[in-house]
């Protein structure tokens, strides 16, 4: 468990600096339902830094489930393409697997600046 | 909160706003509870009588409205239907106080130094009609404020809180004769 | 105080014509519609009516004034409404993003892409956006879509010339940022405001 852990966190990271990508939010196991609560999301406190979902199968095939929030200064297909071969190259330098992973990547968000000027 | 130029939503007609709610936008959203929930808190405290229970109602009744805004048929009719919520609410709140109270207290006349929850400070005119109001019997007024403001039936107020409908005809009757008396001198 | 008692004071039966207070308040509810005459033609009848009718106007204004005392208890209750509602709850569908690799799934939820239209469409010649509907198979590449899009705009705008920019933005927007195929854009203005920056001193 602490290597998926260790891999999650990894992951949220790579995934967190990936040009584009503006918030990861949770992909638990209850699957995407989040709740946000919108006060603290200015707030840096994250304890839970984890926010990539790792599932594996009866066989151990491995899943990736990532939910993000992008800008939409860059194209979103170009994040989100961005976003999962940034984690293949990352599981592939972790080891060979025997059944390539499959990376689910969400977007549930994109930010764009309001302007009110009409 | 500034004036309207810096959220042009502050400005949106209700059916704008509840559109875009339906549709997730949560700013939206807030643009509503905003517009709509001092008034819905001050109907329920007049149906409930506790300030901090009328609180409950109305942050469950926005809780609830945001999972069904989709399943609004007519947008624009989004503070009737709010409106509708806390009086279903506020009537499920009676139903179980009267669990536990004996039936001839809640006909109890309030003493005339109720507590400050009851008695709001607000213009002259306003207030004598406010005051007159939270003076009446806890059940006069749920009754009053449910059928006046809330446009609850006669029928399903009877209903709701299972007393004879001649029963909420009398105390409505008996309210609005009190009110009326009070705000005009009536002869 | 029973239910029994009499009250004296004007308003019982004999002072209108036979009438109850009940009678009145529900002629009042009905909109005097269909006019009675047993109640227009009675004077004290008419006086009990007038004020019960204006009680009724008295009470919503009572209820708006007290509704705007005391601002600033309105704020920790919205801030827990806010914290407690959740924005995945209109997620709606998956649109699928293409990606060579057959082992790598991509997706945009639809709740974005009617995000990513209003703040589009929002401002446009002052429009505000209202609802966004997608109509057709957004999971499958490739097939017609059509947007259907309510706007309120303000009042004196060219509509037809406002409309179409609307759709000319949404679908440049939409091509940047989605490999929908957008096949008709439907835009309905739905009603005209006031354009707030006009209103500021």
């Amino acid at each position: 468990m602490s290597y998926d852990l260790d891999l999650s966190r990894a992951l949220t990271t790579l995934v967190a600096s990936t040009a584009g990508v503006t918030e990861v939010y949770p992909s638990g196991p209850l699957g995407r339902s989040v709740i946000l609560n919108l006060i603290n999301l200015a707030a840096d406190d994250e304890t839970d830094d984890a926010k990539v979902a790792l599932t594996r199968d009866g066989a151990g095939a491995l899943t990736v489930t990532v939910t993000i929030g992008v800008d939409a200064a860059h194209p979103v297909p170009t994040t989100l393409r961005a976003v999962a071969n940034a984690i293949r190259a990352h599981l592939v330098n972790l080891e060979p697997w025997e059944t390539a992973p499959i990376i689910d990547v969400r977007v549930s968000h994109i930010n764009t600046a309001f302007s009110v000027s009409g | 909160m500034g004036i309207g130029a810096n959220n042009p939503l502050d400005g949106a007609s209700d059916g704008i706003l509840a559109s875009r709610a339906a549709d997730g936008d949560v700013a939206a959203f807030e643009v509503l509870v905003r517009r709509h929930g001092p008034l819905m808190r001050v109907y329920a405290a007049k149906v409930l009588g506790i300030a901090s229970e009328a609180e409950d109602v109305v942050q469950d009744v926005f809780i609830q409205a945001w999972s069904q805004l989709d399943r609004l048929t007519d947008v624009n009719a989004v503070r009737s239907w709010l409106m509708r919520m806390v009086s279903n609410r506020a009537i499920e709140r009676i139903r179980r106080r009267k669990d536990h109270v004996d039936v001839d207290q809640w006909d109890a006349p309030i003493p005339a130094n109720a507590s400050p929850e009851h008695i709001v400070e607000v213009n002259m005119q306003m207030g004598a009609l406010a005051k007159a109001v939270d003076r009446l019997p806890e059940m006069q007024r749920q009754c009053w404020a449910l059928k006046e403001i809330g446009g609850v039936p006669y029928a399903e107020i009877a209903e709701q809180l299972d007393v004879p409908l001649s029963t909420v005809r009398g105390q409505l009757a008996r309210a609005r004769r009190t009110i009326i008396q009070e705000m005009e001198g009536w002869r | 105080m029973t239910d029994n008692e009499p009250m004296l004071d004007g308003l019982n039966p004999e002072d209108l014509d036979g009438h109850t207070i009940e009678e009145l308040s529900d002629y009042l509810d009905a909109g005097r519609e269909p006019r009675d005459p047993s109640i227009e033609n009675s004077p004290g009848a008419r006086i009990a009516l007038d004020a019960l009718a204006r009680l009724r106007n008295e009470s919503w204004a009572m209820l708006e004034i007290e509704a705007l005392d005391d601002p600033n208890r309105d704020q920790s209750w919205i801030k827990n409404v806010l914290a407690n509602i959740t924005r995945e709850a209109r997620a709606g569908r998956d649109i699928p993003v293409s990606h060579p690799d057959a082992q790598t799934v991509l997706n945009i939820t639809e709740g974005s892409v009617r995000g990513l239209i209003r703040a589009a469409g929002d401002g446009l010649g002052g429009a505000i956006i209202g609802k966004v509907a997608l109509d057709g198979d957004v999971s499958v590449p490739g097939a017609p879509i059509s947007l259907e899009i309510s706007a309120s705009v303000p009042y004196g705008e060219n509509l037809v010339a406002l409309s179409q920019l609307l759709r000319d933005t949404i679908t440049a927007e939409l091509l940047v940022h989605t490999e929908l195929n957008i096949d008709v854009v439907n835009v309905t203005i739905e009603d005209l405001h006031t354009d707030p920056t006009e209103e500021t001193p």
